[in-house]
């Protein structure tokens, strides 16, 4: 019995000796010392590729959103940009030379009615004032037209005034 | 065409022109008709020799004013250029010696008032002057201004009809791009197409009237006649005018600007 206690004993001392294999111990260093710079997890590559995706995803969106906005009024202010250039019916132009044409020719019909149908410088005097009552431009000078009128008016004035 | 150009610009001018007459400031040629008005109660209540004054003042100044009508008339006749020996030529000769006529007739006018001492003596020569100006000095502006309008006619329906071909290049233009149609300004178009067609033609007769009417013809009027021809032919081109600027808002319109 006491020597099968010696032996247990001898074994156990022997047992304290033991050492891991060397490639083992070599292995396991090399896993150890890669696990700190081991990359994430399965899943967790998955929700980073998602993640910067969806912030890809929204800045994109924001941005094309800028850009519609942005693009949009600056097309609907400037459309005229985009057209070739009309001459024809530019409106500065049109408008400047319309009224001018217009005054112009005014002008003209009155001086051609001034001497129309009447002969007499008082029958004149009276169609004109009354031409320009009815057309209701009292206060307008007409120019030549009213320098005749002046003139009749004046010589009746002198014959039949004083 | 350069005339109309230079009438374009004096238009631009004769605003400012046009604001100063209305604020009382009295231009070389135009005169406020305000300065006219002479009450009979005024004119009664002043001595003999105040009235002697203001008739003679009066009268001078209706002298200066023809004087100055006369000068411009011949103005207005020297911008007109026609080829040498054409009847153009002969017409603006003629009216510019009539003119000549006119400004001795005046001027001597101005020298036999200086003379005058008495009031009915001012009253006679201002009858004189105006039997002048209803028998001879108006038939014969009546014919100058007549003149001088047909080719102002020519000259602004000239300006008129490239402003309706540039219009109808640009609605060609936009149709082409497809931003419009140009089916749907066809009809204002044609109109002022018309409309042109028939100021052309009123002009055209204006013109073979007056260059080869004499003054005897000239006399007799025909129906319808110059004046009236000319007069509806610029009716005309305003109302093409307002077609342009109705265009012009329609294309606009269209256009979404």
């Amino acid at each position: 019995m006491r020597r099968n206690d010696e032996n247990i004993i001898k074994q156990l001392q022997e047992l304290r000796r033991i050492e891991p294999d060397i490639g083992y111990v070599r292995d396991s260093r090399r896993l150890v010392l890669a696990s700190r710079n081991a990359p994430l997890s399965r899943q967790g590559i998955f929700a980073g590729i998602t993640q910067s995706l969806n912030f890809a995803f929204e800045t994109a969106l924001v941005a094309a959103l800028f850009l519609v906005v942005i693009l949009g009024g600056v097309f609907g202010l400037s459309k005229s940009f985009f057209l070739p250039a009309l001459q024809g019916i530019d409106e500065k132009a049109l408008v400047t030379e319309a009224d001018a044409i217009n005054y112009d020719i005014h002008l003209k019909l009155d001086e051609i009615a001034y001497f129309g149908n009447h002969k007499t410088s008082t029958e004149r005097v009276v169609a004109l004032d009354a031409r320009r009552i009815e057309s209701g431009r009292e206060g307008l000078p007409l120019t030549e037209t009213l320098t005749d009128q002046e003139i009749d008016k004046l010589l009746n004035r002198v014959i039949n005034g004083y | 065409m350069n005339r109309l150009k230079k009438v374009i610009f004096a238009v631009g001018i004769a605003a400012p022109l046009m604001g100063a007459l209305l604020l009382g400031i009295e231009p070389v040629l135009a005169v406020g008709p305000s300065s006219t008005i002479v009450s009979a109660e005024t004119s009664a209540s002043l001595a003999p020799e105040e009235k002697l004054s203001k008739a003679k003042e009066d009268l001078t100044k209706a002298l200066d004013l023809s004087l100055k009508k006369v000068d411009s008339l011949r103005s207005r006749l020297d911008e007109l250029n026609f080829p040498e020996l054409s009847r153009e030529e002969e017409l603006k000769n003629e009216a510019l010696s009539n003119l000549d006529a006119y400004t001795d007739y005046y001027g001597k006018a101005k020298e036999d008032l200086e003379k005058k001492n008495s009031l009915e003596e001012v009253k006679n020569l201002a009858k004189d002057v105006k039997e002048h100006r209803d028998t001879i000095y108006t038939p014969g502006v009546e014919e100058i201004v007549r003149f001088v309008l047909v080719f102002y006619n020519e000259d602004v329906l000239g300006t008129a009809n490239d402003r309706l071909s540039k219009i109808e290049t640009d609605v060609k233009k936009l149709d082409k791009l497809g931003v419009i149609k140009e089916a749907n300004f066809r009809g204002k178009l044609d109109d002022a197409d018309k409309l042109l067609q028939k100021a052309a033609t009123l002009q055209g007769g204006a013109k073979e009237i007056i260059l080869s009417a004499t003054s005897t013809d000239l006399m007799k009027e025909r129906k319808p006649s110059a004046k009236e021809m000319i007069e509806n032919s610029l009716n005309n081109i305003k109302s093409v005018y307002t077609i342009f600027l109705e265009l012009n808002q329609a294309v606009k319109k269209a256009l979404g600007l």
